[in-house]
Formats: structure tokens, C-alpha cells, sequence
């Protein structure tokens, strides 16, 4: 039920954000979207990556770039003992979309400092893309 | 009032510099440090400016555009980056204090000045290519003259840089919002440039262009948002050089005036801007009691001298009839050295888009 509540709310959500897309009409690619507007898991509990950003403007550039290429990200302060070197900032996508993220960002040559993946026990682990 | 004053700074701003900065007060607060929605549109409206401003001034990054207080906060920046006790600079004749100043308290440095002849280009960049050579560690030069309004050979100056590997930081207080401002097709290691005049924005705002690669020495240490850990300050743009809050209101106001500049047909203002000075230096020359420094349509700024009265004698009796403009040496005593006037200085007059015609026939029909 919970569930559902989330679809209908995130679709209303989802249709404001689509400049008010009819649902009716196109019902499957309108919640295709809804699911990787929340790709970054919170919603609905999918591993995520953090892309961590040496500076907000950093993070605004490659947000921009994964913008364009349809993948959502959110831009947030990871947790000040994630790195070694205290307060930055970071962009959260899901797990299905890392690898076209990275594409991107390659391209447009705007990597990011570190990459961490959510673990199982909460927290998050480095790895090398 | 009728204003001829903007090379100082422009008075008549366009109404969204001033909405900008209003709206600001009141809704953006830091960028870099908070997670609301106050902080996400600082930094948003902060990374607007700074895109904007890599295209227009040809930079190949918005983070290689630093925020400062004004040009010579920026030209401190770039100059104390580049240059150490001992080194040698070459400079044009035609300096403002924010350029020889900094050098002088740097302390033994060897400035070699390339004296030419007012409003002579070709000798300029002929002095340039005699004076640069392997020995000298940086170039510092005017883009235009803030005393007379001599436009600079920059082109071929950065070539003759570019030639010998040397470093170019172009000073474009009079030119940023006029004429075009290029860093990457200069090559330049930095443009300095204010926000407040050209560019219409608000004062407290200026820009640091820095060159693909460069890292500036920063004048402050403090906090950025970013790698707070470290004591040192980040090694990269534009964090390193913008410690502490920046100025966003001054920003938001500066963005519209980004805005409005490029919303011009290329040229346009500058056009428009040497017929108003050309009328007057017409205007002036016809009543044969003055000695107007003048050459060409592309001036923004105009000179002159009167037989009998002081410069500061004219600016006040243009005064007291409502009409701004500035007498002396401007700020600039090696411009005057190099073009004659550095006894009396000159009455300087200077445009905007925003003076019309029909003030310039005020301004002359006052003029004694």
C-alpha cells in the first residue's frame, strides 16, 4: 500500500516535473521516468554511487552534464568523514546508471575526484571506475 | 545629472542590476556551505556568472572565472602570482596605479616601461617587441587607457608574449563590456577586469580570468566549502582564490549586467559609445580654447586640456552645472607622464550606453 501511495505521489510529482505530461496517453514511458527520477534510491531503496566533487562548482558542472544526458543526480554534502580531507561535495546516482554516467563525464572531461558505492552495512566503500 | 564619468564607474545601471541584487538580499545566502535551498541558488546563481563569463570573455572554464572586489584586486592577484623580487616586467606607458603600484611594493623589480606616443599603435607594439625578451618574467598592459582612452595593440602585444613564452595579464577595466576581451585567443595568463563600470554591475564585484592551467597565489587564506581539512587552500579554481563569503548580491547584480552587455549586436556599444565621444571631441575642438587628446571612433573616453583654466577649475564649474566628470591624473601618473599632461593632469570625459546626443550638446553648450 505504501508502495502504491509512493507511485501515485511521485507520478503526480513526475507529471508537474514532465510540463504536465498526460499519464493516460503515455502511461509506461511517463513511469519509466518517474522510476529513474528516483533512481538514486532513496525512494525505493536501490544501491547508489557518490561521485565526489572537489568543489560545488565542480559538482554543478558534472551535474549539468549527466542533466543532459537524461541521468538524474542529486548534488548533497557526503558525510564530512567520508574523505580524509573533510567537507566536500558529492552526487548521488543510481546504481543502473553509473556506468552511463561515467561515459559522459569522460567525455566531457569532468571526472570526479573519488567514487564511493553504497554497502551493504549502510555505509559506503571506495572503488576505482 | 548628466553623467560623463563611467571609466570611474557607471552610475546608470539596467534596472535588473538593481532587481538582481534586491532579490538577492533577502534569498541567497552562501554558496559552497549550506544543504537549503538559499545556499543550492547562491551557488547556482554563482556558477550562472562565471558560465556567462567564459563565454564571453573566450575562457575555457567557468571555474577558471574568480569572483574578486574590483580589478585591482584582481590585478594584485595576477601580479603578485607572477612576479617575485628580482624579476623584470615589461609594462606599457600607459599604466594605472593598480598595475605600477603593486609592482613597487613587491619590492626590486625591474620594470622596463614602453614609452610611445599618444595614440600610436604601431609604435606601442614595436616598443613591446624591442622590450620582451628571455630575461622578462611577466607583461603587464591596458587594454585602453583609463586617462585617455588609447586603445593598446593587445593583439599583437600577446603575439609578441605568446612568441617568447612570456606571461600577459591585460588590464581591461576600460575595455571588459565594450570592445571584445579574449583570454584564450590572447593567450593570456590572466584579464583583470572591475564589474562595476563596463559591465554595469554593481561596485565590489570584479573578475580574475585566469589562463588554461594557472593557479594564482591567493591573498587570503580562509574557509571555501571545500577540503576543510587541509590548511592548505585548494589547488584548484575557483575555491583557492575566493576564501571567506564572496560578495553573491554583488554577483547576482553582476550577472545581469553580463546579461545586458551581451544582449548587444557585437561592437554596438562601443560604436555608439565613440560617436557620443567623438561628438564632443568635435564639439571642443571647435572652440579652439582647448587641446583635445583624441584619435578615432572606438573611444569611450576623452581628454582634454583648456588654455586658461586647471582641469580641476573645469570639473567644478561642470559641477556646479550638473554635469560629472573627473579632472587630474586619474589615478594613472604614468599615463600622463607618457602623453605630456603630467603637470596638470586632464579633464576626462567618459560614456555609456546610457548618454545620449543631446547630452553631449548640454555638456558643450556648458562647457566655458
Amino acid at each position: 500500500m505504501y508502495f502504491c501511495m509512493a507511485v501515485f505521489f511521485y507520478t503526480f510529482r513526475a507529471m508537474k516535473r514532465c510540463g504536465g505530461a498526460n499519464l493516460c496517453a503515455s502511461s509506461g514511458l511517463n513511469i519509466y521516468r518517474l522510476l529513474r527520477i528516483h533512481s538514486y534510491g532513496e525512494a525505493v531503496g536501490l544501491q547508489s554511487y557518490l561521485l565526489i566533487c572537489r568543489s560545488i562548482t565542480h559538482a554543478q558542472r558534472m551535474n549539468a552534464v549527466l542533466q543532459s544526458a537524461g541521468v538524474s543526480g542529486r548534488i548533497f554534502r557526503p558525510p564530512v568523514g567520508l574523505t580524509e580531507k573533510g567537507c566536500s561535495y558529492a552526487i548521488r546516482i543510481g546504481a543502473p546508471y553509473f556506468a552511463q554516467a561515467m561515459r559522459h563525464l569522460r567525455l566531457a572531461q569532468l571526472l570526479p575526484e573519488r567514487v564511493f558505492v553504497s554497502a551493504d552495512n549502510g555505509g559506503y566503500r571506495e572503488i576505482v571506475p | 545629472m548628466i553623467y560623463f564619468d563611467s571609466a570611474a564607474t557607471t552610475l546608470q545601471k539596467p534596472r535588473a542590476v538593481s532587481a538582481a541584487v534586491a532579490s538577492a538580499i533577502g534569498n541567497l545566502t552562501t554558496p559552497g556551505r549550506g544543504e537549503h535551498s538559499a545556499s543550492r541558488m547562491a551557488s547556482e546563481k554563482m556558477l550562472a556568472l562565471r558560465t556567462l563569463a567564459s563565454k564571453m570573455f573566450d575562457v575555457s572554464s567557468p571555474e577558471n572565472v574568480v569572483l574578486t572586489m574590483n580589478a585591482t584586486h584582481a590585478l594584485n592577484l595576477a601580479i603578485k602570482s607572477l612576479v617575485s623580487p628580482g624579476d623584470t616586467v615589461v609594462i606599457s606607458g600607459y599604466e594605472h596605479n593598480a598595475v605600477t603600484r603593486p609592482l613597487h611594493a613587491i619590492g626590486d623589480v625591474t620594470v622596463r616601461v614602453v614609452n610611445g606616443q599618444l595614440f600610436n599603435a604601431d609604435q606601442m607594439a614595436e616598443g613591446f617587441e624591442k622590450a620582451v625578451d628571455g630575461d622578462v618574467k611577466a607583461v603587464i598592459c591596458t587594454h585602453v587607457s583609463n586617462a585617455f582612452g588609447y586603445v593598446l595593440p593587445i593583439d599583437d602585444i600577446a603575439a609578441i608574449c605568446k612568441k617568447h613564452g612570456i606571461p600577459l595579464i591585460v588590464d581591461a577595466s576600460q575595455s571588459a563590456g565594450i570592445l571584445p576581451v579574449r583570454l584564450g585567443a590572447w593567450g593570456a595568463a590572466y584579464v583583470a577586469m572591475p564589474g562595476h563600470k563596463g559591465l554595469y554591475g554593481p561596485q565590489g564585484t570584479g573578475l580574475l580570468l585566469c589562463g588554461n592551467g594557472r593557479l594564482p597565489d591567493p591573498l587570503l587564506q580562509g574557509g571555501t566549502g571545500s577540503l576543510s581539512r587541509l590548511q592548505e587552500m585548494p589547488d584548484f579554481l575557483p575555491d583557492r582564490m575566493e576564501a571567506g563569503t564572496q560578495n553573491v548580491h554583488g554577483a547576482a547584480g553582476l550577472l545581469e549586467g553580463l546579461r545586458f552587455v551581451s544582449g548587444f549586436v557585437p561592437g554596438r556599444i562601443a560604436r555608439y559609445e565613440g560617436h557620443l565621444i567623438s561628438m564632443l571631441a568635435d564639439g571642443l575642438r571647435r572652440k579652439k580654447n582647448y587641446r583635445v587628446f583624441h584619435s578615432g571612433d572606438d573611444m569611450s573616453v576623452l581628454s582634454v586640456t583648456h588654455n586658461s583654466l586647471v582641469p580641476e577649475e573645469l570639473s567644478e564649474k561642470l559641477a556646479e552645472k550638473g554635469v560629472a566628470t573627473r579632472a587630474g591624473l586619474h589615478c594613472a601618473p604614468l599615463a600622463h607622464l607618457s602623453a605630456g599632461t603630467g603637470q596638470t593632469g586632464t579633464l576626462r570625459l567618459s560614456a555609456s550606453v546610457f548618454n545620449t546626443e543631446a547630452e553631449v550638446e548640454r555638456v558643450l553648450a556648458l562647457m566655458p
